[in-house]
Order: C-alpha cells, then sequence, then structure tokens
C-alpha cells in the first residue's frame, strides 16, 4: 500500500470538517490537489525536487486548521441543504414514486377486460353505503335508497325478497311492483308459488295485461303438453314437428280465457326499460371505458322472463283457435286465430331490447306460417289468403334485418368487414348481429377509448418495469458495497437541480411528448385500425416508448455520473464500445418503425404469400418482443463484461451509478405518472362521452346505442305494420 | 507592505468578483492573477482562497464548474452570475464612495 504523501495529509486534514458529505469533501479534494499539484508543477520547473516542490505547495496553501475551519464554515450551509436532499433522495424518492404509482395506478383496463369475458350479465359489484365503488368505476357515493334502487335489499336472503325490497319500501310504484314480478317469474321455480303471488298482485296493476298473460302461461303448462317427433320434409331432411295434447281442457279454456282478458286490456308493461333507466342513471353517465363497459354488461343480463313465454303462448292461441273450429265454434275460433296482431301490437310497445324484437318477428312468423294453413284446412280459403297478407306485413320488418345481417354481416359482408377493422373489440363483440352497421367516423371513438384504456394498462406496467429497475439498482449498489468492495465507498451523488431537470426532460417527458405526437397527430392515422388490427403497432410503440425512456434515462444519468467520478478522481471504467451502443439502439430503432406507419401496413404485410402460413398476431408480438429482448440482453452482457473486466478497479464508479440511478428511476417513475394519468383519464372520458354507438341509450333502453336505433327501428315498423287496416 | 488582515477581509469578495468577471478562472489561477496584478503586495495564504470562493459560490454569486483544461487536466472554474454582477457593481461603488471619504479625512492636509 502506498504511503500517505504531504499533499494527501493537507487534504484530509482540509477537509475534514466535510466528512459527513463525502461526495462534497471527494470534491473539494480534488480542487485543492489540482492547485497544489499545478503550484508543484510549477516550483518543480523552477528548479525545486520533486518533493521539495511538493512542500513548497502545501506550505504556500497556508496552516491547515485556518483552511479547515474556512472550508467547513463557507459550506456549512450548503452541506446541510444536502444532507436534507440526500436523505430524500435515499429514503424518500422511491418509497413516494411507488405511493404515487400506486395512487394513480388504474385497473380500469384490467377490470374491462374481465367485464368483457361476461358480457352476458355482469353482477353490479356491492357499493357499500355510502361509499364509493371503484370496481364499476363509480368515483361518487350512493344514498341509502339508490343503494337499494340498484342492488336490492341485500341483507334479505334470497335475491326474490330482495328485489322485493325495493317494491316494499315504495309500494306504489309500478317500477318496482314490475322489477319484483320480473324477479320472481325468473328466479322462483315454485310455479303455484308464482301463480299464487301474480293472482295476488293483479289488482294492483288492473289495466296491465302481462298478469293475465303470465296466468295463462302458467295454466298452459298444466292444461296441454308438447310431444316433439322427427318428420322427413319434402326435400328429405328432417325435421322436428309438434304436437299439442291436451292434458285438462277445464284448464286450457281458464288459461284461454286469461289470454283473451289479456288481450282486451289497453296495455301490456314489464317496466324493465324503466327499471333499466333508473339504474343507469344511479350508475351516472360513464367516464371511463370500463364504467362503459360495465352498463352494457348489465344491460346485457336484464332479465326477460316474459320474453320467452311468447311464443310458446301464440302456439297455443292457435293450437286453442284450431281447437274451437273443428268444434264448429267458428267466431270464438277467429278471435284466437287472429290474436296476433292485437298481441303483437301490445307486446311490442313494450319491447326495448333486440331480443324483444326478434320474439315479436317469430310471433309473427309462426302466425304468417300457421294461420293461413289452418283457415285452409277449414276450406276458407279468403280468410287463408286475409291473413297470409297479414302476416307477411307483420313479419316483414323482422324479415328484412334478419336478410341485412346475413347480407353485410359475417363471415364476408362489407358492413361487417368495417366492423371488425375500424371497430373496437367491443364493437365486435355486439355489433355483427345487428345488421345495421355504422361508419368508419362512428366507430372510432370507442375504438381511440381501447387504445387509451390498453395505454393506461401499459402505463401500469412501465410503473412496474422502473420499479424493478429500482430494485435491480439497489441489488447492484449493495453488490459494489458488501460484495466488490472497491477503496473507495459508493457515494450518492446529487447532481445539480438543472442536470437532474435536463435529464428528466430528455428522458422521460421527450419521449412521451414524442409518443403522443406519434400515436395521436400523424397524419396517415396510426390508430386508423381496431386493437384487434393494430394491437401490434400500439405493442411497437409502447415498447419504444419504454426502451428510449430507459435508455435516455441511463445513458444520461449514466454520462453524469461517469463525469462527476472523473471529477472526484475516482476510477472510472472506459464506456462499452461503440458497437454495442449502436446496436442497441438500432434495434430500439428498427422497434420504432412499426409505430410510425400507418395502421394498415400490418395488415398489408400480414397478407403477404408467406404470412398465409404465420399466424399475423403471433408472429409480430413474437418479433416485436424478441426485438425488445435482444436489446436488454445487449445491456445486461454490456454491464457483465464491465463488472468482470474492470469492476474491482472501479467499484466506487460502478457502485455510485447504481446508487445515484435509484433515485433518477424514482423521479422517473413520479414524472410518468404524474404527466400520463391526468392526461389518460381526460382522453378516455372525452371519447367515452363522444361514443353514440356503444354508449347505453338511457331513453330507448337498448344494450348499446346503435342497439337502441335499431330497436326503435323495427319497433315503429312493427307497430305500423300492425295497425288495424 | 504588510496590510492589516481586517482591512483585506473586507476587498477580497469583490477583487474574486472583479476577477471572474472577466473571465472564468480557476483558483490558482485567480492567485497568480492577483499576485500579478498587486505585484506580489498581497501576500494571500493560497488556501484560504477556497473558502471565499466556496462562500461566494453558497451564496450564488459565482458557479463554479469542471472542466478539462489544454493539458487534460481537470480543473474547477468559477464564473461570475448575474447575481454577482450586480453585487460586484454594488460593491465596487460602495468602495469607491467608501475610499474617497475616507481619503478625504485620511490625505486631507492638517488644519
Amino acid at each position: 500500500m502506498s504511503e500517505k504523501t504531504h499533499t494527501d495529509e493537507f487534504l484530509t486534514a482540509a477537509t475534514s470538517g466535510l466528512k459527513h458529505d463525502r461526495e462534497l469533501q471527494l470534491d473539494v479534494q480534488a480542487e485543492l490537489r489540482s492547485h497544489i499539484e499545478e503550484h508543484q508543477r510549477e516550483a518543480e520547473a523552477n528548479g525545486l525536487t520533486p518533493a521539495a516542490a511538493e512542500e513548497e505547495a502545501v506550505r504556500a496553501m497556508g496552516a491547515v486548521a485556518d483552511v479547515a475551519t474556512g472550508l467547513e464554515q463557507a459550506n456549512r450551509r450548503r452541506m446541510r441543504f444536502r444532507a436534507l436532499v440526500r436523505l430524500a433522495a435515499q429514503w424518500l424518492l422511491a418509497p413516494l414514486a411507488v405511493a404515487v404509482a400506486a395512487m394513480t395506478a388504474d385497473l380500469g383496463s384490467l377490470q374491462a377486460l374481465r367485464v368483457m369475458s361476461n358480457l352476458n350479465g355482469y353482477d353490479i359489484p356491492l357499493i357499500p353505503s355510502g361509499g364509493a365503488s371503484e370496481d364499476l368505476g363509480m368515483r361518487r357515493s350512493l344514498t341509502p335508497d339508490q343503494r337499494l334502487v340498484l342492488h336490492g335489499d341485500t341483507t334479505k336472503p334470497t335475491p326474490i325478497a330482495q328485489q322485493k325490497a325495493i317494491w316494499d319500501k315504495w309500494p306504489t310504484n309500478k317500477v318496482y311492483l314490475h322489477n319484483y314480478v320480473t324477479c320472481l317469474l325468473s328466479k322462483e321455480p315454485d310455479d303455484t308459488v308464482v301463480a299464487a303471488e301474480i293472482t295476488k298482485l293483479q289488482p294492483l296493476d288492473p289495466d296491465n295485461a302481462r298478469f293475465d298473460y303470465i296466468l295463462a302461461g302458467r295454466l298452459l303448462k298444466e292444461a296441454v303438453e308438447d310431444k316433439r317427433r322427427e318428420v322427413k320434409g319434402p326435400d328429405g331432411k328432417t325435421k322436428t314437428e309438434t304436437d299439442t295434447v291436451i292434458k285438462d281442457r277445464a284448464k286450457l279454456d281458464e288459461a284461454m280465457a286469461h289470454f283473451k282478458a289479456g288481450l282486451a286490456k289497453p296495455e301490456f308493461r314489464r317496466y324493465g326499460r324503466e327499471m333499466n333507466t333508473e339504474r343507469l342513471a344511479i350508475m351516472g353517465e360513464p367516464t371511463s371505458l370500463l364504467q362503459e363497459i360495465a352498463q352494457i354488461s348489465f344491460l346485457a343480463g336484464t332479465l326477460l322472463p316474459d320474453a320467452s313465454k311468447w311464443r310458446d303462448l301464440e302456439r297455443k292461441t292457435l293450437f286453442y283457435g284450431e281447437l274451437l273450429a273443428s268444434e264448429g265454434r267458428r267466431a270464438e275460433a277467429d278471435i284466437f286465430l287472429n290474436a296476433h296482431n292485437r298481441f303483437v301490437l301490445q307486446i311490442n310497445r313494450d319491447v326495448f331490447v333486440l331480443i324483444d324484437v326478434l320474439v315479436v318477428g317469430a310471433i309473427a312468423n309462426l302466425a304468417a306460417e300457421r294461420v293461413p294453413a289452418i283457415y285452409e284446412k277449414l276450406g276458407d280459403t279468403a280468410a287463408a289468403e286475409r291473413a297470409r297478407e297479414e302476416a307477411a306485413v307483420l313479419a316483414a320488418p323482422v324479415k328484412q334485418f334478419k336478410e341485412r345481417v346475413k347480407a353485410f354481416g359475417p363471415p364476408a359482408g362489407q358492413a361487417w368487414e368495417t366492423v371488425t377493422r375500424y371497430g373496437s373489440i367491443i364493437a365486435n363483440m355486439l355489433l355483427p348481429a345487428l345488421g345495421e352497421y355504422p361508419t368508419a367516423e362512428e366507430l372510432a371513438p370507442s375504438r381511440h377509448s381501447e387504445y387509451v384504456a390498453a395505454e393506461g394498462l401499459a402505463l401500469g406496467i412501465l410503473s412496474v418495469v422502473l420499479f424493478v429497475m429500482m430494485l435491480l439498482f439497489v441489488f447492484v449498489a449493495l453488490y459494489y458495497r458488501w460484495v466488490r468492495p472497491g477503496r473507495t465507498a459508493t457515494l450518492l451523488l446529487l447532481p445539480e437541480a438543472s442536470e437532474v431537470a435536463r435529464l428528466l426532460a430528455y428522458g422521460v417527458l421527450l419521449p412521451l411528448l414524442g409518443y403522443y405526437l406519434v400515436t395521436r397527430w400523424l397524419p396517415w392515422g396510426p390508430r386508423e385500425l381496431g386493437l384487434g388490427y393494430g394491437g401490434e403497432v400500439l405493442l411497437a410503440s409502447l415498447l419504444t416508448l419504454l426502451f428510449v425512456m430507459m435508455g435516455i434515462t441511463v445513458t444520461l444519468a449514466g454520462r453524469l455520473v461517469r463525469r462527476r467520478c472523473q471529477e472526484l478522481q475516482l476510477p472510472v471504467a472506459p464506456p462499452p464500445h461503440r458497437f454495442w451502443k449502436i446496436a442497441a439502439w438500432s434495434l430500439i430503432g428498427i422497434l420504432a418503425v412499426p409505430g410510425f406507419l400507418p395502421a394498415t401496413t400490418i395488415c398489408w404485410i400480414g397478407e403477404w404469400p408467406f404470412m398465409q402460413s404465420l399466424d399475423r398476431l403471433h408472429f409480430f408480438w413474437g418479433l416485436f418482443v424478441a426485438l425488445a429482448l435482444l436489446t436488454l440482453l445487449i445491456r445486461v452482457v454490456c454491464g457483465i463484461a464491465s463488472d468482470v473486466r474492470f469492476g474491482r478497479r472501479c467499484a466506487a464508479y460502478y457502485g455510485s451509478l447504481a446508487r445515484t440511478l435509484i433515485p433518477v428511476v424514482a423521479l422517473a417513475l413520479i414524472l410518468v405518472n404524474i404527466c400520463s394519468r391526468p392526461y389518460l383519464r381526460m382522453e378516455e372520458r372525452r371519447l367515452v362521452k363522444s361514443d353514440t354507438l356503444m354508449c347505453s341509450d338511457l331513453a330507448a333502453g337498448g344494450f348499446t346505442g346503435l342497439e337502441s336505433r335499431l330497436v326503435q327501428r323495427l319497433k315503429a315498423e312493427i307497430q305500423e305494420a300492425a295497425k288495424p287496416k | 507592505m504588510d496590510y492589516d488582515a481586517n482591512m483585506l477581509k473586507g476587498v477580497v469578495d469583490p477583487i474574486i468578483l472583479r476577477l471572474v468577471s472577466e473571465r472564468a478562472m480557476y483558483g490558482y489561477e485567480i492567485i497568480k492573477v492577483i499576485n500579478e496584478r498587486t505585484q506580489g503586495e498581497f501576500e494571500w495564504k493560497e488556501g484560504t482562497l477556497y473558502p471565499c470562493l466556496h462562500r461566494l459560490e453558497c451564496a450564488g454569486l459565482i458557479a463554479g464548474e469542471w472542466h478539462e483544461s489544454e493539458n487534460g487536466r481537470q480543473r474547477k472554474y468559477y464564473k461570475i452570475s448575474r447575481k454577482g454582477v450586480a453585487a460586484l457593481k454594488e460593491k465596487t461603488a460602495q468602495w469607491a464612495a467608501f475610499s474617497a471619504t475616507v481619503n478625504v479625512v485620511l490625505l486631507a492636509p492638517a488644519m
């Protein structure tokens, strides 16, 4: 070990008052050393021996005690400030970064995916009384009454009792009464209980045909039995036909009396649309994709127990009419054989979802098939012809709708192609069956909101990656402190505020700005296609953003630490060979290219002959992830190679680099979340609000805006067709 | 001539500010320039310059920055800040007024 020189002794003593700030002490020592060495060189040039020159230079500095006191006093304030900053950088920044990431974390995108996977009925999560629900994305509190209307009384043991509790609280409210009836029909397995309850409730809404039809349906179950048999049609194909066998004629008559009574009533109402409207109003206007999907999903879970019974009721009515005619009671028979016109008119006023409309169409279809045949069998060709014409008019709207779905819909219709290419994932799930196709412009808000939700998810992943990076640097710092320590302890360097600001501006803000510019405002629209097609482009741009941010931040911070270590006269390892730097940045450059391309390019490449045998999605995802991993691998290999070659000599440099990078990455994590999260939330809110296709239409009651439009149109057409001529 | 240390104390800051306002300088260079201009009249202990420099730096009047010199050695150069320029102006005016006032008494012929 080399002996301490005069200079070393002077420097150690002169800076002894700065020992609590090791970086500052090394900085001042380096400054004084440079002064002494320069003086020494001049003295040597004037003919002194090196030893005498050193002594002369040290003597010229004056009394070491005076210098030490002066330096300690001059730097006291600075040291105090730096101690606070170091404390914050060492112990506060990393936890603060984690806290900011956790506070701003938005699991909405993940939840949206979960809800989308269960679109057939989303159970509204329980919302604590007076509390807010993050699950539905609802950020406002609910009153106990709102909570009751939304969930029912959850303290009750059964769903029926829970829903009945709403009506119990507001007994004159018909919406809540029929909500209870709906739940009863859906959930009560015992028909006798249903019949008894319905009989009891009927006087509360005497003008509503719903109770009569329910009672009729329940009696028909006991009165007749359907027996299915297979028959060969004229085309040779086997089809199933149903024979109805009477079990109890008295009950059949009673059931049909109920049906007839229902037909005579002024209205048929289930109040399902009104109940949904009330519940959606409580949930509030959706401001996020999750809320939008949750509301669609909630609507998709609407109970529709009546609709399934309507077709059977019509079939039995026709059977009864035929029976009466065969018994010679033609006048009475005519009432039942033509009941479908009045029946359809009545229930059509209450339909509010497409399923309802399709059932109405099925009733009209059944009438169109059976009634003319029955009249022909009775020998009344005029009545048969009239019935054929009327039923055809009645069935036409739904028939035409089905033809439209067939023509424009999957698998090759052009309109379907538009939805699959330009529509969001949720639009792809819900719209093709509607046969009513929106324009590419109408599809844009829903598509873009999915991109934004995916970015929200990616931001969460980015936060996790940055957190893992912080942990990695902690391990590296510990490694150079305990496992492979150097002669000088590792330092937590405190760069100037302006240097940190520049580093974060270049490493975080500029890449973020670049990302938003490229993804939002490129004139050739990298987001013109739905996530199903543009997912690869999104992945490429997100990976590029991640690597550019990490690359610039680590490179700039590394440069800063290298320069500072050189100033402090700590041994510094040479930077990796240029080849590796160029290789890593080239890979990032290649990864960035797809993010700049028009969205259609990926589809175009996907249609290349050699791509036909490959899965486009897996190919591009695999390619981009492989590029990213290769870039990471180059960085890791360079790091390990440097450690093997220079680790022992430059431990202080490597350790200081790792220690200094921890607060830098923490700051980057805070900045990314603070800058991006509010912007993404704002954008998602704006897009969801401007989405007219996928939003739930409170007034019309459809699952989505487009379905509401369709239902309203079909309802109007059926209403027109069913009007007595 | 040996100067009273207290007398020197009051002029060290303006002198340093003045020198680093001309160009960025490092510690040893500042000592040399002072010696050169005062023809060695100010016999400073070189080490005492650094507490002054650091005090001025902490006060934001000058800013230190490490640079590589032409011979490849790292040196810490100091340059005056905007705040330092204002302070120098003020201190120079103060000194002019002060020395003129003192001169009126000290250098005037006895009455």
